[in-house]
């Protein structure tokens, strides 16, 4: 549970430092690329100077270690050869001459060093100084001559030997450049205080070996890790630097030094927005200058825009191209208030108003619309507040252009633009069916189909969605999707009928028109009420309604009496169904002028025999009125609400 | 076995030269002077000899110095190989083998004069007086 609990401790703290790191490395590595390459390369020159020296150094410090190990593990012979030298000197102090004069005494005493050297001895001797030489008076190796013979040192040799002299104690050395040698050991023999002459011995390879070979296995895996540390290094910090270059060759305009769009999709996480006001800026008709001079001049003046931008921008300030002629701008609120972030932005608008652009012989003057967003901390991310400025960009777009408007968030409630494509695209579009009952007997004879859009558990109503969405873009794709759905639920049961609602616009739509078209088969449960849009081309109107109607469809006017319907409708356009709005019917019962009205449609419709649905049937007391005209359909709140498909009983 | 034991004795030779510093024996020999000049040197040890940076004679007759020479009687100057042959052939200027795995190279001080060779100081380690072969000296 312990190790459990260390180890989830650990992961957490991993995670932290992982995250830090990304948001660190995204924004150093994007804004400083230059200093990141030199950091990059100054770490990893540091790292293999350091490895270097570790490579030069490990062999002394092993030598140390094994200078170290081998001292201590020579207690044992130590003491022995404390014991042959008490043999041979014999606690005399002059030895030295006894033995250089007795040869038969010299012989003896070696017999002891013979006695004395094993398997691990490669040679035992006693060597003494004269005349600034050293000359082997015992030596366990002279089977014959017994000869005092004078010794060449190697200047390992000598160095050990002067420091044996000096300091009077035992010297333990290790023999690198003498062939099956391993060490040697010096001893000292003081008599008296004098120093008279030294037991050495010459231990072999093979001892050497024995104790170090653990010690020797460890230094080379050890070399071994280091080398495989320093090539992964190189290639971690290459891979490193390579990625880092791609993804900068990838994010960063290499004209502009600008971000572009892949490095807010790539990081949404990582950018902390709300340390920023956000501004979407537009240029305003800068198709023309592509559509005149083409793509490359406009490329060319694009850039030379953005880079008039950049230098009004701070360094901690963030510039993203998020389209062709679009661009997001995060502007640090550190060291800024709204007051200077509008500022900011004014000054941008202004600096672009006052550009001349020479195209060829051609000046050419440009405006750009902007779009900002303050409060960036209410955001729940920075799609949504993305989202906001947009909203706000195209309120400057719809108040003329070359204008800044910013997000109000008290107006929060209205669904807007981007949200809603999004939720359109994604599939968030349902519809909710209210029914429209035969008066005569107040049988169910189809639905109409209402947009409604799923925000997680709420249900957005169309009053919410912005008032201009007649965009025509934007309001075909919703018109195209509520087809969709209903021709799906048509074909999921043959017993339902629906009738839908498109405008004029997208009955002169090839793309809405065709898909009507191909779905024909279905057109008689599918009846298509028509909304009034302000410009109504009713002989191209007529045309499309016409051509439906041939492959079965049903037509409808919708709203009649409100907005922008009109007599014209009724006599120019082939209709089926006529509904009158809810705003007359529902004052039927104590509006004289309404009343009217419907007694004078009621009749037209008779004679030119088009159907009518009255809205808004609330009550019983409506309801009889309208059977009294003899109106055939309502619908109302008298009948049902709307409901979702899985509510109705069919 | 037998075969084995031969060809190890025929090694001998070579393998009693395989471990010597030739770079010390090269450095000491090319500090030896006769006549202010660099005296050549003769072997039939010929891998010995091919290490040799010294001035090299091609034959015994034309050599001042024979490294070896397996002749004891020759008049020429000589280099023996061992200590003990040292001592014994008089005429003999110096040693150079191998002892206890370390190189040992000796001239005798008094046979160098004698035949006019000089060695600089600063090889003074490798110069070692006749007394000390006799013993006696260290008893002074």
């Amino acid at each position: 549970m312990h190790i459990h609990n260390n180890a989830l401790f650990y992961v957490k703290i991993a995670l932290i430092v992982k995250n830090k790191g990304d948001i660190l490395y995204s924004r150093f590595i994007f804004s400083n690329i230059n200093r990141f390459y030199y950091y990059s390369i100054v770490v990893y020159i540091v790292i293999c100077c350091l490895f270097i020296y570790l490579y030069k150094n490990i062999p002394n410090y092993e030598n140390r270690l094994r200078v170290t190990l081998l001292s201590q593990s020579i207690d044992g012979i130590d003491a022995a050869s404390d014991k042959l030298i008490e043999k041979i000197v014999n606690n005399n102090p002059n030895f030295l001459k006894k033995n250089i004069k007795n040869i038969n005494l010299r012989k003896k005493n070696e017999e002891y060093l013979k006695e004395f050297k094993n398997r691990n001895i490669s040679s035992i001797y006693l060597l003494f100084p004269y005349d600034n030489r050293y000359f082997i008076l015992l030596d366990s190796d002279d089977n014959k001559n017994t000869n005092i013979t004078p010794f060449i040192l190697e200047d390992i040799d000598t160095n050990s030997f002067n420091r044996a002299k000096k300091s009077e104690t035992k010297q333990v050395y290790i023999q690198r450049n003498i062939r099956n040698l391993g060490f040697t050991l010096i001893k000292p023999i003081v008599i008296k205080e004098k120093k008279t002459s030294f037991l050495v011995i010459d231990y072999t390879q093979r001892t050497y070996n024995s104790l170090f070979s653990l010690l020797s296995l460890s230094v080379k895996i050890i070399m071994i890790f280091l080398i495989i540390v320093v090539i992964l290094l190189t290639v971690f910090i290459g891979y490193f630097i390579r990625s880092a270059y791609i993804k900068h060759r990838m994010y960063i305009n290499p004209k502009t030094g600008t971000f572009y769009r892949s490095y807010l999709t790539d990081n949404y996480e990582k950018i902390n927005f709300s340390n920023y006001y956000i501004a979407l800026a537009d240029i305003d008709f800068f198709k023309r200058i592509n559509d005149i001079y083409g793509q490359n001049i406009g490329d060319k003046v694009l850039n030379s825009i953005i880079k008039k931008i950049s230098t009004m921008l701070d360094k901690d300030d963030i510039f993203v191209q998020y389209g062709g002629e679009e661009f997001l701008l995060f502007i640090s609120k550190n060291g800024k208030d709204m007051r200077s972030f509008r500022e900011k932005m004014q000054n941008i608008r202004k600096l672009v108003e006052s550009l001349n652009i020479r195209i060829k012989d051609d000046i050419i003057k440009i405006t750009i619309s902007i779009g900002g967003f303050i409060q960036t901390e209410t955001s729940s991310s920075l799609q949504d507040a993305i989202h906001k400025a947009d909203s706000a960009l195209y309120e400057s777009k719809h108040n003329g252009r070359n204008t800044i408007s910013y997000f109000d968030i008290s107006k929060s409630k209205i669904l807007y633009r981007e949200k809603l494509k999004d939720m359109i695209e994604t599939d968030k579009l349902v519809c909710f069916y209210q029914p429209i009952v035969i008066l005569e007997n107040s049988k169910y004879h189809h639905y109409e189909a209402l947009l409604r859009l799923k925000d997680g558990d709420k249900i957005i109503y169309p009053d919410e969605i912005l008032p201009e969405l007649e965009d025509s873009y934007f309001y075909s794709r919703i018109s195209m999707k509520i087809i969709e759905y209903n021709v799906k639920k048509l074909r999921e049961n043959s017993n339902f009928t629906v009738s839908i609602n498109l405008s004029s616009d997208d009955l002169l739509n090839d793309a809405i028109t065709n898909i009507l078209i191909k779905n024909s088969d279905i057109a008689y449960r599918m009846l298509i009420e028509i909304l009034e849009t302000k410009h109504v081309d009713y002989i191209e109107v007529e045309n499309a309604i016409q051509k439906l109607k041939l492959f079965g469809y049903k037509i409808c006017i919708d709203d009649y009496g409100s907005g922008y319907s009109n007599l014209s409708h009724l006599l120019n356009l082939s209709i089926d169904y006529l509904k009158i709005d809810g705003s007359i019917i529902k004052n039927i019962y104590k509006d004289k002028k309404a009343h009217s009205l419907i007694a004078s449609l009621s009749l037209f419709c008779k004679q030119n025999g088009i159907k009518i649905i009255a809205e808004f049937v609330e009550n019983k007391e409506i309801l009889e009125i309208l059977k009294g005209f003899g109106i055939e359909y309502g619908q109302g709140y008298y009948f049902d609400k709307a409901k979702p498909y899985e509510e109705l009983s069919i | 076995m037998k075969k084995q034991k031969i060809y190890l004795l025929l090694l001998l030779p070579l393998l009693s030269f395989a471990d010597l510093n030739i770079e010390r024996v090269n450095s000491v020999l090319s500090a030896i002077k006769l006549n202010n000049k660099s005296p050549s040197y003769y072997t039939t040890n010929k891998s010995f000899l091919t290490k040799l940076k010294v001035p090299k004679s091609k034959s015994v007759k034309s050599a001042d110095i024979l490294l070896f020479p397996k002749n004891k009687n020759t008049k020429k100057m000589v280099i023996v190989d061992s200590y003990s042959n040292l001592k014994k052939n008089q005429k003999s200027i110096g040693a150079i083998y191998m002892k206890k795995g370390r190189t040992q190279i000796m001239f005798v001080d008094e046979r160098l004069k004698a035949k006019g060779l000089k060695l600089s100081n600063k090889y003074k380690k490798y110069i070692i007086k006749e007394c000390y072969l006799k013993e006696l000296c260290f008893l002074n």
